[in-house]
């Protein structure tokens, strides 16, 4: 009898224990979420693995040691593989003995957060230096604190701002994104429109234009749950360049979320946009939406600048153009922005001296322009010229400094994924009291906890 | 002689003793190490305010555990998950046990029907979310249209009264094969001459089926009814691919606000508090779970 409630016990904290480990199991860092940019989603689950395996081979080459360096480049966006392993070839090529394994991943932060956890982070990688996730890695002394290094007078001096992390530097930033709406001017020529809207009047009378000729205007794809959380972020900084304090009186209760301008000019700009869209706009994902759009399926997608290497790939025919989301209560237009590709090397690199080598062959005029060319992103390279004229209004933009950097990197951490599913769900229902009741929730317990 | 019976006895039993000990330390130090020590570990760790990568975190004491009902969202994830698995545990016997039987009978080409139905149990749940959530978009819209069936002309992903139950349909439909290969074997225990001497006393079929299929039967049942618990109480592999427990919260399971709160919003430590919340659930159900099966005497 005893032994039969020992074993009963001892099989409920089995099963108990088996369910912890499976959670701590996720670690590997499998599938696509869109956690940062949701760039392209394409072999999502693949690619970890694969950089996984990568990995592994690198730590048993640099065992071998016969004189070769090996370092490992990972990059956390998938779309710029190709042109930085053209990249990585040619510094081999001029560093002999050096070798360098390109791995990428579309799921970046957890990836990073687990190899981090492990101290195995990869030699050198991408980073997103304006956002409180790698500030913090950079306080902890992750990366390798690069401050004072040459090469970095040639960047933009906006860019290095940005970059700035307590007075100190641990990467070099290589490009802005910008974030607007793509136009398929193929689409809309076709409906007789020869300009890209510039008001929102322009832009709703251009849709009502499409909506009579019975042509999409607007791909929303609300399936895509990190999609969302992105439109919403960028573009209630375009509402609104400083949402921070606006949300910061909602979470000390000197306003309610119900009260929120820009909330509800959120909510009320959607509701315009969802009457341009497709029926199944809550069935769309991000990759399906962008295929859609490249092939002429649709005027219009609220994106950035990384999205012009995915059209090109869908359809290398697409005549498309970015331009700035118009302020939708007519007030003046920033356009967000970001820092998209930087490079940082980490405190473990295997051989520091190669790797801040590579920091500097990045910034070079020739190789920072085959990156720009390739990456479709403003450059922040001295001497970069920048002729991708599908981006040329976002190159007005920063040159005029008509920008801000965008919310994500002024939020407390996890707001843009706690609010994203009552924007889901306002954008499949139209409930605007569930809305702001979400909202309210979801804005108190974040920045309660941060 | 009675002294050196025993002393000899208890040389033995040494020897054996070392046998034993010899054979169960490895799994015993395995174990351990991959089992009991995270456990401890999430222990400690959910005592803290640790984000998963910083390199210095404070104690917290039971402030984690607190915050699990602040708000809704994990009574809101434990009642999805719950569900979704009464349903999938109902489904998964009913139809797990249908299929065997019919495949238990002598019909033409059995062989080539039981290799058809256990084809799914070779792929990976992340490869069938991901072709199923394209299934949903291109496919069943369009039949949906075709036979004017107002509820299936949209992507069932996207309506938050069907997404579960397209989840719940694409877990039975990889996930029936091997209950159903349990079952078939259970069924092919039954001794024939049982089912002829039933026949010749007149028993109607279910009869048959409830005085000899289902006692003999049982143990699998059993067994099959703890595998696919574990399955549903943990689900986390088809959601992600198929709708990341959107739209809005509608299927989120415990397992995604886990990863959530771990993995998107760096509250690491509140995450493990949140697991091992949830392990306790289970533990609970799993002592009635064995609690009755062991009165039953079935496994």
């Amino acid at each position: 009898m005893k032994f039969k409630k020992l074993s009963v016990v001892m099989a409920a904290l089995l099963a108990a224990s088996s369910l912890l480990v499976a959670c701590g199991g996720g670690n590997s860092g499998d599938s696509g979420t869109t956690e940062k940019e949701p760039e392209t989603t394409e072999a999502a689950e693949e690619e970890p693995a694969a950089a996984e395996a990568d990995a592994e081979d690198d730590g048993q080459e640099e065992a071998s040691a016969d004189g070769e360096v090996t370092l490992e480049l990972l990059l956390t966006k998938t779309e710029i593989v190709d042109v930085m392993e053209q990249i990585a070839a040619k510094f081999c090529e001029e560093n002999p003995g050096v070798k360098i394994d390109v791995t990428s991943t579309s799921d970046g932060a957890t990836l990073v957060r687990t190899r981090a956890a492990s101290n195995e982070l990869p030699d050198i990688m991408n980073t997103y230096p304006a956002e409180d996730f790698y500030k913090d890695m950079f306080r902890d002394g992750y990366f390798e604190d690069i401050t004072g290094a040459d090469y970095l007078s040639k960047v933009n001096s906006t860019a290095m701002e940005m970059s700035n992390c307590d007075g100190n530097y641990y990467a070099v930033p290589m490009s802005l994104s910008t974030y607007g709406i793509y136009a398929n001017m193929d689409v809309l020529e076709a409906n007789g429109i020869t300009e890209t809207p510039s008001t929102w009047e322009e832009l709703i009378a251009d849709c009502e234009t499409l909506k009579a000729n019975g042509v999409t205007g607007f791909l929303l794809p609300n399936k895509d749950v990190g999609n969302v959380a992105q439109r919403f972020e960028r573009t209630v900084g375009i509402i609104n360049n400083d949402t921070y304090s606006e949300f910061k009186q909602v979470a000390d209760g000197e306003m309610e979320a119900k009260d929120s301008p820009t909330l509800q000019t959120w909510c009320d700009y959607n509701e315009q946009l969802l009457n341009y869209t497709t029926d199944d706009h809550m069935g769309m994902d991000y990759d399906i939406a962008a295929a859609e759009f490249s092939n002429g399926n649709g005027a219009f997608m609220l994106s950035g600048t990384w999205m012009l290497a995915t059209v090109q790939k869908n359809n290398p025919d697409a005549n498309v153009e970015l331009f700035a989301f118009p302020h939708p209560r007519g007030e003046t237009t920033k356009v967000p922005v970001n820092i998209d590709t930087s490079f940082s090397i980490s405190s473990t690199c295997a051989n520091k001296e190669i790797g801040l080598k590579f920091l500097e062959f990045m910034t070079r005029e020739d190789i920072a322009q085959m990156y720009c060319d390739a990456d479709g992103n403003v450059s922040t390279i001295e001497g970069v010229e920048y002729s991708i004229p599908q981006h040329a209004n976002m190159k007005t933009a920063v040159d005029e400094g008509n920008i801000f950097l965008t919310a994500v990197n002024f939020w407390p951490t996890g707001l843009r994924e706690e609010i994203r599913d009552g924007c889901q769900m306002f954008l499949g229902d139209g409930d605007r009291d569930a809305f702001f009741e979400s909202s309210q929730e979801a804005i108190e317990t974040i920045y309660a906890d941060n | 002689m009675g002294d050196k019976k025993k002393k000899s006895r208890s040389r033995r039993d040494k020897g054996r003793d070392r046998a034993f000990l010899f054979f169960t330390a490895p799994g015993f130090i395995l174990y351990s190490f991959f089992f009991i020590m995270p456990v401890i570990m999430g222990f400690y760790y959910s005592a803290t305010d640790w984000d998963g990568i910083s390199k210095s975190y404070n104690f917290v004491g039971f402030d984690n555990y607190l915050k699990i009902f602040r708000t809704g969202q994990f009574t809101d994830a434990l009642f999805f998950t719950i569900k979704y698995t009464v349903l999938l545990v109902v489904l998964t016997i009913v139809l797990g046990l249908a299929i065997a039987m019919l495949l238990n009978r002598k019909i033409k080409g059995r062989t080539f029907f039981r290799g058809i139905y256990f084809i799914p149990a070779v792929l990976s749940s992340l490869t069938v979310g991901l072709i199923f959530n394209k299934i949903c978009y291109y496919i069943i819209p369009v039949i949906g249209k075709a036979l004017h069936i107002e509820m299936l002309s949209q992507n069932p992903l996207a309506d938050k009264n069907l997404a579960m139950w397209t989840i719940l349909f694409v877990n039975l439909w990889q996930g029936l094969c091997i209950p159903t290969l349990l079952f078939l074997a259970g069924l092919q225990s039954v001794p024939t001459d049982l089912y002829d001497g039933a026949a010749l006393d007149g028993a109607s079929a279910w009869d048959i089926f409830r005085y000899i299929t289902i006692p003999f039967i049982l143990p699998v049942v059993s067994v099959v009814f703890v595998l696919t618990l574990k399955g549903g109480l943990m689900v986390f592999d088809y959601i992600k691919a198929m709708t990341e427990g959107g739209p809005g919260s509608s299927t989120r399971s415990v397992a995604m606000l886990i990863y959530k709160h771990g993995f998107t919003q760096n509250k690491y430590a509140f995450a493990i508090a949140e697991a091992i919340f949830m392990g306790l659930v289970v533990a609970a159900i799993s002592a009635v779970q064995i609690y009755f099966t062991d009165k039953k005497k079935a496994v």
